[in-house]
């Protein structure tokens, strides 16, 4: 998906028929970049874990030098994340400075730090999005999730914020135990403040100590498909991509026998709040971005996409895949192995084929999981 | 148009050996909104006018930097004019005077 997301960047905001050489060539052109581990919410499900309270954030001049290696490097999409980026003191200054080099500039905030300072800021040097989690539709579910009693009220008054001043953001919605029921408000939410698609995930991970607290609120597979099939917009994609199932188009198919299905390494890089930079935000092998040679660190992305399957790999010519997001790196934070497959993921993945290419429907979908996976 | 100036708000940027002029005023929500590229010429006619600069000198710049052998120098001189022009028409380049 964000590999798509950056295709479609690329295509939208460049003319030139040369950039289809940056796919071809995997050339890096868009950088995630954590410019702190801290966060004013205390997410229950935060792959950032302790490092929230116990991390040190990197010096401003730092995160000057990585923003100028990233510019020397070819970067053009830049989104800063954390933690919330709103929490450094100094992200006006380092938000301008990376404006002023002409990157094209995302956030990804909980929106709630958002002030009419920044607003003013943004209209004179505007993001392309600030891309904002929702985490519910009312104080009590924010609290549940966040550990904030007011986080709702505050993150109305951000959104509102750049409704008024007409800033481009989206929504993305975090599906857990704690704001399940409320999917459907998330999303009007969306439609009535923001132009953009609502999006929304429910695939927790553990989080960067390896601990596996966050899963304990992934919601029931089966709660998850049946919202994707009812709300936000990867429903879209996904009948999209039974219809091509249907008609004989299996393009999953070119990278069956590999690890590796996804496009690691491809066209971006991710620069955590150490300032390691790996090819995706779950890969923990990562090069120091300041002190190694950049493209040293890129070249070492490549074994992740040669890797063969092992034999006996259980993905390996699995008529699901196309509807499968299971990740071999988050496997192998969780499970010490990236070829060990997560049999969550597998349930999904096939409730998803059952539903949009053997048109079953939500009813039969349910009796299948309850027959077959309910504990 | 004797004297002109590049936009401040316009940033050269190097993606990967192509040329790009980003707004980084703009906020590139308009569906016609898109980051222009530049060839050689149009980038050395762009280092060239960071500050007011008279459009011979933008001239004579192109033709030091490159071969221009057989080339009609009064030809070269109109097409460079036609390419500030549109830039200028872009908002990209400011006439001084």
């Amino acid at each position: 998906m964000y590999t798509e997301d950056i295709l479609n960047k690329i295509e939208r905001f460049t003319l030139e028929d040369k950039h289809l050489d940056w796919v071809h060539d995997r050339k890096k052109v868009s950088a995630l970049f954590e410019i702190t581990p801290k966060c004013n919410f205390r997410c229950v499900h935060c792959y950032v874990g302790d490092d929230r309270k116990t991390a040190r954030e990197l010096p401003y001049s730092d995160i000057i030098k990585i923003i100028d290696i990233l510019f020397d490097n070819g970067i053009l999409f830049l989104t800063f994340s954390g933690g919330d980026p709103f929490t450094r003191s100094d992200f006006r200054d380092i938000y301008l400075y990376a404006k002023k080099k002409g990157f094209l500039v995302e956030i990804l905030t909980n929106a709630t730090l958002i002030t009419e300072e920044w607003i003013k800021i943004f209209e004179e040097y505007p993001p392309l999005l600030v891309d904002i989690s929702i985490y519910g539709s009312s104080n009590e579910e924010y609290e549940k999730v966040t550990g904030i009693k007011n986080g709702f009220d505050l993150f109305i008054k951000g959104i509102s914020l750049l409704q008024s001043a007409k800033i481009r953001f989206a929504l993305k919605g975090i599906l857990m135990k704690g704001n399940v029921k409320s999917l459907r408000r998330m999303e009007e939410i969306s439609k009535k403040y923001s132009s953009e698609n609502f999006r929304y995930s429910y695939e927790l991970v553990v989080d960067r100590q390896c601990t596996n607290a966050p899963r304990a609120y992934e919601v029931d597979p089966l709660e998850g498909v049946i919202n994707e099939i009812k709300y936000g917009v990867n429903a879209v994609m996904l009948k999209r991509r039974g219809e091509e199932i249907l008609n004989g188009i299996d393009e999953d198919n070119y990278r069956d026998g590999m690890l590796y299905r996804c496009s690691i390494g491809d066209l971006a890089v991710h620069v955590n709040y150490l300032g390691m930079m790996g090819p995706c935000v779950e890969c923990s092998e990562r090069g120091c971005i300041i002190n190694d040679n950049f493209d040293d660190i890129c070249l070492t992305f490549e074994k992740f996409k040669e890797a063969v399957a092992p034999s006996g790999y259980k993905c390996s010519g699995c008529k699901y895949k196309t509807f499968c997001t299971s990740c071999p790196q988050a496997r192998k934070r969780e499970y010490g192995d990236e070829a060990i497959v997560k049999e969550r993921d597998c349930v999904v993945a096939e409730l998803k084929y059952l539903y949009y290419v053997n048109n079953l429907s939500i009813q039969e979908l349910e009796d299948y999981y309850n027959k077959n996976y309910r504990r | 148009m004797d004297v002109i100036k590049r936009n401040n708000n316009i940033v050269l940027r190097n993606i990967h050996s192509l040329y790009y002029l980003v707004d980084i005023k703009c906020n590139y929500n308009n569906e016609s909104h898109s980051i222009p590229t530049l060839n050689e010429v149009g980038k050395v006619i762009w280092e060239s006018i960071e500050k007011p600069t008279k459009l011979d000198d933008v001239v004579k710049k192109v033709i030091t930097s490159f071969d221009i052998s057989g080339i009609n120098i009064n030809d070269i001189k109109s097409d460079v004019i036609e390419y500030i022009s549109l830039l200028i028409k872009m908002g990209y380049v400011e006439n001084v005077y």
